[in-house]
């Protein structure tokens, strides 16, 4: 992201940046960056609420009357609560889980987890209309044949690739990404779920057949398949969850 | 919650460690007051738009978004676990704020919002980027784009 901005300056486009990590902003010193105190994955701080994404926006432009570089600027502001549902529970606790009946009646990974997929699938349509978009869609396969395919993986079959013809590693990552955005965004259309992340991450990594799955298939790794071993290894499961799990 | 402090161990150890490119000095360009500028965005947070190739490990290329893209076109291919997308998935201003640009061009808090903006995928080496990055450059001054926000995730 600096160095981005040291090489269009230098061609002669003024630039400004949202700095998320500061010490990467210290150190690249790119001509002009507004660090931010907020969440990775939310460089404006609050979604949902485009006053405060204005005001950072505008804190980052103001920037660019800065002809003397490089000029560091920290954003006055925490981003506000992310739970702003009154009319709900405010513990949020999904109703879905393994320890549901329908879902921890089945012996394999793939039975449970294609049981776990069809009680969200609802909640999943709910959020499309809802929002009228989805984040999910990466590999252009339905909900229920990543669940099979994850699930089979998990249950020591040989996977295969996700996508025949395509790169296995590569497709295996994009699986990965479409699985935790199908069960968040169904999370989040439940009642008393929205901004709930630090619950819907619990419950994904505790509760999920899902998360089960992924943890399970991380102690297999990817065989002889050194890359597809790193995806799994390492970009498959987050930091936060070791976290979680250890709680 | 970015201050490093608050981050998994595991994850502030990774984002301490992580090599950075040096620059010997910091280069500076001129611009109009900001009501008269056209602002174009660059996103790392691998977005595409639907039905394109997604981004893969180690990708340098970049994604074009069109100015008048809307929230269901983008999708996000980033290959890194460890940051929220939940922000993204309830509003992609949070990530890409074509919206909020949109609003501020129109009350005229800026000139007007750049025809392309721009994606890659943060995790990949800077060093690789380069060409894409001089290929954007180029566009950008033709499209005489004279303020870009860069925004990581």
């Amino acid at each position: 992201m600096c160095a981005i901005a040291h090489q269009l300056e230098a061609a002669g486009l003024p630039t400004t940046l949202i700095a998320l990590v500061k010490p990467h902003a210290e150190k690249i010193r790119p001509p002009r960056a507004l660090w931010v105190p907020f969440e990775l994955g939310r460089p404006l701080g609050a979604p949902e609420d485009s006053r405060f994404q204005r005001r950072v926006i505008k804190a980052a432009l103001k920037l660019l009357g800065n002809q003397a570089t490089p000029v560091l600027n920290d954003f006055p502001e925490d981003a506000p609560p992310d739970n702003n549902i009154s009319n709900y529970d405010e513990n949020w606790v999904c109703p879905v889980s393994f320890n549901s009946p329908s879902v921890s009646d089945h012996d394999t990974h793939a039975t449970r987890l294609a049981a776990e997929v069809s009680l969200l699938v609802p909640w999943h349509e709910a959020w499309k209309r809802k929002h009228g978009r989805t984040g999910f869609g990466l590999t252009g396969l339905e909900p229920e044949k990543l669940a099979d395919f994850f699930g089979s993986f998990a249950d020591g079959h040989e996977p295969g690739a996700l996508l025949p013809g395509s790169e296995t590693a590569n497709t295996f990552k994009l699986g990965v990404n479409d699985l935790l955005t199908f069960y968040q965004e169904a999370a989040n259309a439940q009642p008393g779920a929205v901004g709930n992340t630090a619950e819907i991450n619990s419950w994904f990594w505790n509760e999920t057949e899902a998360g089960q799955t992924l943890l399970a298939i991380r102690k297999i790794g990817g065989g002889k398949d050194p890359k597809l071993d790193f995806v799994i290894k390492r970009l498959t499961v987050p930091h936060v969850a070791e976290v979680i799990i250890n709680k | 919650m970015a201050r490093l402090s608050d981050m998994p161990e595991a994850l502030r150890q990774h984002v301490e460690t992580l090599p950075l490119p040096v620059f010997e000095d910091t280069p500076s360009a001129n611009g109009p007051s900001l009501s008269e500028r056209r602002v174009a965005l660059i996103s790392t947070a691998g977005l595409s738009m639907r039905g394109e190739s997604p981004f893969g490990m180690g990708a340098a290329d970049y994604r074009i978004i069109p100015g008048n893209a809307e929230a269901d076109d983008i999708v996000m291919s980033h290959i890194s676990v460890n940051y929220d997308r939940t922000g993204y998935q309830r509003d992609w201003n949070v990530v890409l704020p074509l919206e909020r640009l949109r609003e501020m061009a129109e009350d005229g808090t800026i000139g007007t919002v750049a025809d392309h903006h721009y994606s890659f995928m943060g995790a990949s080496d800077p060093e690789t980027m380069k060409p894409g990055i001089d290929m954007i450059a180029k566009s950008m001054k033709q499209e005489k784009v004279d303020a870009v926000l860069l925004l990581p995730v």
